[in-house]
């Protein structure tokens, strides 16, 4: 403290913060994320919560009327007799694309780890066009590259007429319209967003801990298995979220790909907005839906914050 | 060379050289035809700049890269083509490579864990090698929650944890600040005793080599230049890259001018002086002569005598335990002497002052390249 004496610290102007300046501060500089979040995200959801506790109108839209019918519309049925019965339908649907969208995130997992490892590992100037080869599909619009397909595996497509023409079969293999397709198309759309990040993680990869676990006596699978996987966990996980988020509500391969027999709650949705008019149920699907992914998101959160909590003990 | 006055041989590397091939560049010969031995349980150093080559040979040893040409043989055994895991062979490595998303005790029991060692065996191993670097209560940290002296420990403990028959340690200490490499350093040549295994330690510096090595490799641009022990080295430098590259030398031209048996007379403008005669090097034969800083002194006599030499101070510098004198003795030849101030009253000789340059006996050596 003797040199605090000796060299008082110099004296800084001090500047005055007002009540209305400190206010200025905490919410002026938030604006921009806040209007952002609140009239990008927010509105739209709350319009869609109003939409789903109103009357449908037959006609498309909405009567400014209460009404749960909608929920209920989800999980019971109005029978002949006026009585109210059990509807699994719906659920079914859900279960469905669920199940499709978690097989789906499987394999482009199981597709996409491999291409991204192979990419990271090449020489930087290669990586980055390998990049951008990645993304070549999104310069053409989903649908039509939906529509491809259905030429590419329809009876008369470009794969059963191959088949036939070579001798292989006598009759086409029924392809489109089944779940091998909807996968196909789900796999084909999403596959770029589990590249990626898996891409991002492996590339960052200290290739030394590699040569470390060999020369620790690690094969390469086991190399693979103890120091690659858990390291590009984060980008793996990524990547999960990033697929199987929009895929459990894609409709437009489910649609083409899986014609009309193959609903998906994407498709129930979009039913509901289109030929169906019944806009209130559109609504609570899409909240029910939301709240859904939530919930995953969440339970994923708190398991993984309680992971470090416990490292970090 | 199979057997030696040590017995087994650890390493054995014969006529090996390795050519590195790049796409549109010329291939760089990175080893040429390196045969050199090293024995079981010894501290074995290869000492030289960055891009001599040494890390090259660890690697070839380890296995991650393939010789181009010649043979290595671990105690006796061809391991041409063995992949890395397949070697006894550890690696401390020179950024310590710790596996980032394990525990200190699972990077320590990964090499064991990969050998499918029991847990019971490999638990008493993690914390045998824990007390064996001073790390027990450090089980349970992660990798980034320890400094570098403590990471460095770490690779330590994780590449002997597997008992390996030879340690490679490429430049380990390198990262780490004056104090705690200068303790390390005793600290490996104590572990290297304690565990009897035999240690291949990589370094471009001379201390390092010279403070724990049995003995060393010096080498220069793909080529072993001299193998010996830390004296020999020293002392008895084969050429002047080893004499300048180890320690501080005076490199004096000359040109031998009598030989009388094992004493030749060398002449350089200044000042003439004895050395042991080499084979090979004859009256009127130009040589190279190497005289250590700390084997010469001065004095104000006056007298001319052998190996003394007259000349005035050009340049002083403090060094603390020492001072050295920059004196030239004739327009081509300035020696180098360093004095210790360890006595009181030492005579501190002035810039300009005209002082005579003493040899010690011996001192005096002619190079053979």
């Amino acid at each position: 403290m003797t040199i605090d004496a000796k060299f008082p610290a110099p004296k800084l102007p001090q500047i005055r913060r007002s009540a209305d300046s400190d206010f200025f501060n905490r919410w002026a500089r938030l604006f921009p994320s806040l209007f952002i979040i609140g009239f990008f995200m927010l509105a739209p959801i709350l319009v869609v919560g109003t939409y789903s506790f109103l009357e449908a109108d037959p006609y498309g839209g909405v009567r400014p009327n209460y009404s749960s019918a909608a929920y209920a519309q989800l999980v019971f049925e109005e029978n002949l007799d006026g009585s109210w019965g059990f509807n699994p339908s719906y659920v079914k649907i859900l279960w469905r694309s669920i199940l499709i969208a978690g097989i789906s995130t499987a394999l482009c997992l199981i597709v996409g780890f491999p291409v991204a490892y192979y990419m990271a590992r090449q020489p930087v100037d290669k990586r980055n066009f390998l990049v951008l080869l990645i993304t070549i599909p999104f310069w053409t619009n989903l649908l039509i590259r939906t529509y491809c397909w259905i030429l590419i595996l329809r009876d008369t497509g470009l794969v059963n007429n191959s088949l036939i023409s070579a001798g292989i079969l006598d009759a086409p293999f029924k392809m489109l319209y089944t779940n091998g397709a909807i996968l196909l198309g789900l796999v084909y759309t999403f596959v770029p967003f589990m590249i990626l990040p898996i891409y991002a993680s492996v590339e960052r990869l200290d290739l030394r801990l590699l040569e470390a676990g060999h020369d620790l006596y690690a094969t390469r699978w086991q190399v693979m298995r103890e120091i690659i996987l858990p390291l590009a966990k984060p980008g793996i996980i990524a990547g999960s979220i990033l697929v199987f988020i929009p895929c459990i509500g894609a409709f437009i391969a489910p649609d083409l790909l899986g014609g009309s027999k193959k609903l998906m709650i994407g498709s129930l949705i979009q039913l509901q907005f289109s030929s169906s008019r019944n806009w209130p149920f559109g609504a609570a699907v899409t909240l029910v839906l939301l709240a859904f992914v939530l919930i995953v998101l969440m339970i994923y959160a708190m398991k993984s914050s309680g992971k470090k909590d416990l490292e970090a003990a | 060379m199979m057997e030696n006055g040590n017995g087994v041989c650890a390493v054995d590397i014969q006529a090996v050289e390795k050519v590195y091939h790049s796409k549109g560049r010329q291939p760089v010969q990175a080893l040429k035809k390196v045969s050199l031995s090293i024995r079981d349980n010894e501290f074995f150093t290869l000492l030289g700049p960055s891009g001599c080559g040494k890390t090259t040979l660890l690697r070839l040893i380890a296995g991650f890269e393939q010789p181009t040409a010649g043979e290595i043989l671990l105690f006796g055994n061809r391991i041409e083509g063995l992949t890395p895991y397949s070697r006894s062979v550890n690696t401390v490595f020179q950024h310590y490579s710790l596996f980032p998303h394990m525990t200190v005790a699972d990077n320590i029991g990964f090499g064991l864990k990969m050998l499918k060692i029991d847990q019971a065996t490999r638990d008493k191993t993690v914390s045998e090698m824990l007390s064996l670097v001073h790390m027990e209560d450090f089980a349970n940290r992660m990798p980034h929650q320890l400094s570098g002296g403590q990471q460095q420990r770490i690779a330590l403990a994780r590449a002997l944890a597997p008992h390996p028959k030879v340690l490679l340690l490429d430049e380990p200490l390198s990262a780490l600040d004056l104090k705690l490499r200068q303790a390390m350093r005793l600290e490996l040549k104590q572990l290297q005793e304690k565990t009897g295994i035999t240690f291949v330690f990589v370094t471009h510096d001379q201390e390092e080599a010279l403070a724990m090595s049995d003995r060393i490799a010096v080498m220069s641009n793909g080529e072993v230049q001299q193998i010996g022990t830390a004296g020999d080295i020293y002392d008895r430098p084969s050429n002047s890259f080893v004499a300048d590259f180890i320690g501080e030398t005076n490199l004096i031209d000359a040109e031998i001018t009598s030989q009388a048996g094992a004493i030749s007379n060398c002449d350089f403008p200044g000042g003439t002086l004895q050395a042991e005669t080499i084979t090979g090097r004859s009256v009127s034969d130009k040589v190279t002569l190497t005289l250590r800083p700390e084997k010469l002194r001065l004095s104000t006599a006056e007298e001319p005598e052998q190996g003394r030499m007259m000349g005035h101070v050009v340049e002083r510098v403090f060094l603390g335990t020492d001072t050295t004198y920059l004196v030239q003795i004739s327009p081509e030849v300035t020696l180098q002497v360093r004095e210790q101030n360890a006595l009181p009253g030492a005579t501190r000789f002035d810039v300009g002052a005209k002082v005579s340059v003493a040899a010690a006996d011996g001192a005096t050596r002619i190079l053979e390249g």
